[in-house]
Formats: C-alpha cells, structure tokens, sequence
C-alpha cells in the first residue's frame, strides 16, 4: 500500500459494527460502573453488589450472631435493621459513594464501598 | 537558506535526544508514578471497630498482613477489657495490687497520666467503674441512678494509679478504661511498624482515629475531611490538610442511649458521671501521637472551647471544635488550611 | 526533498527507532498518569502508546516494532511492576501481530482509524486475556464489553494520530518501506 488513507469506507463499517456490539452488550445491563458494595462476614467478603444495576429494592440477611437486615436500593444499600444493642451500622445509614462503610460490630459484618474515591479528601476523621 | 548537516552528526543527535528522552522517563517519572500506582489498601475489624489502611509504596499487602496481626495482638495482650489476658485486664482484676505489665503498657499509661493531669481531670483513664455502669453502646445501656453514679465517682482519679518498677496498680475498686485512647495507641504503633516497612506513605484509620505517615502518592499534603456531627458518617463538615501526623475526633454522635426522649453519649465528664455538656458536638484534634490526639480530643469535648486552649498549646496541638449553635472554632496551627465546606455550619473566630 | 540530509537507509531506520521508542515512553507514562480507570480491569490501560507500535510495524517491520513492544512492556515492568509488564507485553504481541498482518494483506480494505480501533481491540483482548491468566478468575472476562467500547474509542483516536504522522516519517526517513 503506497499511502493509507486516514479513514475508509470499511473503516466506517468497523465503528459501526464495533458500536452496533457494544450497544448491544451494554443493553441489557445498563452498563458498568465502579461502585460496588462489599459485604463482609467475619473478615471474609462473603458478597459483592454492583449498585447502579440494582433496579428494584429489596432486602437481605447479613450475618447470623446478632442477625442484620440489609436494605439494597438502586445505587444505595444500608443496614435496615440488626438486632445488636449499639444499632451503629444502622445509623451510618445510606452508603452510595466509594469509601462509604458500615459496620455491625457484634456480628463482625461489614458493608463498604469499593470504588474510585472522588470526595476529595485522603481519609475522614469521626 | 538550509543549513546541512552531515548524516552523522543529525542522526546521533536524533539517537542521542531520544535516548535522553526515554532515559529521563525511565529513571525520574518511574518512580513517580510506581509509587503512585503501587497501592494497597484493606478494611477490616479490629479492636472493636473498622480499620481502613491504605498503603503505598513496595510490599503493601505483607505490611496490611502486619498491621491487622498487630492490631489484633495489641488488643489481646494489651488493652481489652474483656479479654483476661490483656493488661489491662490483668490490673483491673488484681486492683488494689500491683501486677506487672508490658513495658508499653506502662507508657500508655504514663502519657495517660500526663493528659488526666494537665486536664485537671477531664480526660481520666480511671473512668471505668463509671462507662461500665453506662455501658452506652453495649448490652445492658441504662441511665443509672444518682446513688450508683456517686458511687462509681468515688473510685475514679487517676491520681491514685501506680507505675513502679514494671509493676502497674490501681486503687481497689478502681477500674481503667483505656477505651478513649485505645484507637491513638494503635496509630502510635503502626506508626513504629511503618518505619520498619518499605512503604513510601500511609493513611491509617482506626475507627476515625488517623495517622497519616510518609510521603503523600503524588505530592503534597495530606487532606483530612472532617465530619459532620449532625450528619451521616460520609458526610463532611470540611476538610483540612497535614503533611503528616496523628489526627482524632470526639463527638456526642458516635455511641448514644436515648431514654425518654433525652438522648446521652457516650463521653462522660469525669466531675459530673453524667455524658459531658460543654456546648460543644465535635472536636478534631490534631496532636503529635496518636494517643495524645485521641486524648486531647476526649479532654477538649468534656472541656469545651475556651478552657481547652491552654491544654492544647501545652501538647503541641492543634483543634477545630463545633459547637451546638454550629459554630467552628479553628485553632490557629490549622487556620490556614481548613476549609469549611458544609453551609450549615459558620466559621467563628477566637473571641 | 531539498535541503534535508541525505541519511543511509540503516541511519533511518535507526533514527526512527529512537524516535518512535521516545514516543512510546512519553505516551505509557501519561497513561500511568490516568488513575485507574473506572470500571477497567486492574493494570489495563488505554494503549495509547500503540500508536509508536502502529508506525513501527508500519515503517521499520517486524524487528522495529518488536523493539518499541518490548520497550513499553520493559517500562511498565519497571514502573509498575511484574503484572503491569505482562499485561502491557500480552496487549503488546497482540496488537502488533494485527498491524503486521493488516500491512501485509494484498487488499487491506481498512484506512488508519480502521487499523486503530483493530490494533486496540487486539490491545485491550490481550491484556484481557492477560489480567485472566493472573487473576485466574473467570469473573474478570465480564470487563470485555467495557473493554471493547474503549478499544473503539482509543483505537479511533490512535488511528487518526498514526495516519496525520505516518506521512511525515515517510517525508523525513524517503528510503523506508511506506
């Protein structure tokens, strides 16, 4: 080939093509996106929830010594309720943004916001 | 005109250019960005709260490994009151007596003594027949009655803890309670650990407790957000930043018992046995050691604003209080960096 | 061209060479300057630097493009470790096998944004693969579709950077392959 033009027909037809896949793999799922809630038990992740593809709230168990309920909403998860004397996880209410924990001390669970941080700080004090 | 090299000369130029390129690359903005991208960072329970590290540098993940095993040690054969192993533990059985103690145990408590004395007391590691009696944040929270907080009074003052010759003692019924300093200790040493490590910088968080160590991935300080005491625990009052250091908050938010419509925290005025009322909703203490931050932070809540400023210029420290008409006082060390970034709050100067 | 040196074609090469490897070095670390990308497996980059890749296979063949490849896998090996280095080789292998195959076929049908986004896809599957074999989790293929829109994206733009400089070398370097 003596000179390659910068864009051709088939060029045109490869974005089209690619875009036309993607399009479609994204479709059903709405797409991906960092921010996902990590669910601990006694040290180990025992779950992981990509938020922003939640599209109907519901609810969950978390842990089992003192039981927790965990309230999952499209970008949004919290301790509902948990039968612990403190009720701290539950009054860290909502977590959405990366960095964001709750934690259910007496029943060792933790719920945590893994993601890109973009609250432009280094760490908060509390 | 055009001037004319000889191949030679322009072709070792360009070789030589580009060679100096990439060499600059390689060697300067290697490192740059080898630490910025070398990063470890793990969550986890220790020491009955959350512990966030955040690691840069080499070999991040042994160091994590470490520090929660530290953590872990540290609680165990130190500071709980639960476990009977601990020291802590250990005089609080034997009180009236003396046991004998790791040597760290007895620095903890000798810069505890200093704090409870310079506070003329509102800071008092002897507190723990009264938090025990409250128990806010546990299983049996209660408003106890006048008689038994006169009672628990009787045995608190840090005057009467002895500290002689690796031997540790209280005085009978006595009770320490290191639980507002607990998460400074653990700072303090993770911070000796990280010296030993290979890490280049670090941001640790004891349950809100911080240390911040080495160099910052990316340059500059470190910037530390503050929370907002009538908000939730992601959200910000605003921030401030350090290029190092040890930095902890007190606040009437963090452990409540809500009897009657009144609601009581968790940090008790050692003069009154009742939850400490100063006026004040949050302090955020920036000291020299984790200790003394986490400390200084209990001593200023139960002090509030005016009375705390001598204590925190005899440590070296430096404070932002909130008080209950949302007002924020900023010592003048942090002055210059604080920014406040919540409207529901104003900035108030030193009056 | 008049007033330019009359350079050996193996001064050329040369020449290129360094020009190209300079590239690719500036080109991976402004990359390392993007934080890890959202969404993105750990360690994957968008592959900008392919562009040095690109116009090696294109002007300097097989021994000078695979001279720019192992430069930037070396760097990345340095820079960012054990794992950065094979993601960036295994994108590296992939992308350049594309390019050299594009260049040979008789009826290359594709222009340079086409060759790009194929280089890119070549790219961004090969550290897939890469980030695969590491993890040794299946789960992190679910990244693919992700992958694939960035490829489209970055492959268009390093596409259309390779065929604006791509005259240029011929320009300077007259006696190298076009």
């Amino acid at each position: 080939m003596k000179k390659q033009p910068i864009f051709r027909r088939a060029d045109l037809i490869l974005v089209v093509v690619c875009a036309v896949i993607c399009i479609f793999l994204f479709w059903p799922s709405g797409g991906r996106t960092p921010a996902q809630a990590v669910l601990y038990c006694e040290g180990e992740e025992v779950g992981r929830i990509a938020l922003s593809e939640v599209d109907s709230p519901y609810t969950m168990a978390l842990g089992d010594n003192p039981a927790a309920v965990v309230q999952v909403e499209p970008g949004r998860i919290r301790y509902l309720s948990a039968s612990c004397p403190d009720q701290l996880c539950v009054r860290a209410g909502w977590l959405s943004k990366p960095g964001d924990t709750a934690a259910c001390l007496p029943a060792r669970t933790v719920i945590s916001i893994e993601g890109v941080r973009n609250s432009g700080v280094d760490v908060q004090t509390y | 005109m055009h001037r004319t090299y000889s191949k030679k000369t322009l072709w070792r130029a360009l070789l030589l250019g580009a060679l100096a390129v990439a060499l600059l690359l390689l060697i300067g903005l290697d490192f740059w960005s080898g630490q910025r991208e070398a990063s470890f960072e793990k969550s986890s329970l220790a020491m009955g709260t959350v512990v966030t590290a955040q690691l840069y540098g080499p070999d991040g993940e042994e160091a994590a490994g470490a520090i929660f095993d530290a953590l872990q040690a540290l609680e165990q054969e130190r500071l709980s009151w639960r476990l009977s192993s601990s020291d802590i533990a250990r005089i609080n059985a034997a009180a009236g007596g003396s046991v004998p103690v790791a040597p760290q145990t007895i620095g903890y408590l000798q810069q505890a003594a200093a704090v409870s004395q310079k506070s003329g007391g509102a800071f008092d590691c002897t507190l723990g027949a009264l938090t025990q009696l409250w128990d806010i944040g546990g299983e049996n929270a209660r408003v106890p009655s006048q008689a038994e907080i006169d009672a628990a009074l009787q045995t608190v003052g840090y005057q009467s803890v002895s500290l002689q010759g690796g031997q540790a003692a209280v005085a009978k019924g006595q009770a320490l309670d290191l639980g507002a300093i607990g998460k400074g200790i653990a700072c303090d040493e993770i911070a000796a650990m990280l010296e030993q490590s290979r890490l280049s910088g670090a941001v640790i968080s004891v349950g809100g407790s911080i240390l911040l160590w080495g160099q910052r991935p990316g340059g500059g300080d470190w910037k530390i957000g503050v929370r907002d005491p009538r908000g939730e625990a992601s959200e910000q009052l605003g921030s401030f930043s350090l290029p190092g250091g040890y930095v902890s908050t007190s606040g009437n938010y963090e452990r409540t018992l809500t009897v009657n419509g009144q609601t009581y925290h968790h940090i008790l005025d050692p003069k009154t046995g009742y939850p400490a009322d100063s006026g004040l909703i949050s302090v955020t203490v920036m000291a020299p050691t984790g200790l003394l931050s986490d400390a200084l932070s209990t001593a200023c809540f139960v002090l509030g604003y005016q009375d705390s400023l001598p204590l925190l210029k005899e440590f070296h420290a430096e404070a932002i209080f909130v008080t209950q008409e949302r007002a924020v006082f900023v010592t003048e060390g942090l002055r210059q960096s604080f920014t406040l970034t919540n409207g529901d709050y104003h900035l108030a100067s030193a009056g | 061209m008049s007033g330019r040196p009359n350079l050996s074609p193996r001064a050329q090469k040369t020449a290129l060479l360094g020009m190209l490897g300079g590239v690719a070095l500036a080109l991976s670390f402004l990359e390392s300057l993007i934080p890890g990308m959202p969404g993105l497996p750990p360690g994957a980059k968008p592959g900008f630097s392919n562009i040095a890749v690109m116009a090696a296979a294109a002007h300097l063949g097989l021994p000078g493009s695979l001279c720019i490849m192992l430069l930037k896998a070396g760097y990345a090996l340095l820079s960012r470790g054990a794992s950065a280095g094979f993601m960036s080789l295994s994108g590296g292998v992939l992308s350049m096998a594309v390019m050299l195959l594009l260049l040979r076929g008789r009826r290359n049908p594709f222009g340079a944004v086409g060759a790009g986004i194929l280089c890119a896809l070549a790219h961004n599957l090969g550290q897939l693969l890469a980030a695969w074999a590491l993890t040794g989790t299946s789960a992190i293929l679910g990244y693919a579709p992700l992958l694939m829109l960035f490829a489209l994206l970055t492959g268009i733009a390093t596409g259309a950077v390779y065929g604006a400089v791509s005259p240029y070398c011929n320009r300077i370097f007259p006696s190298l392959p076009k």
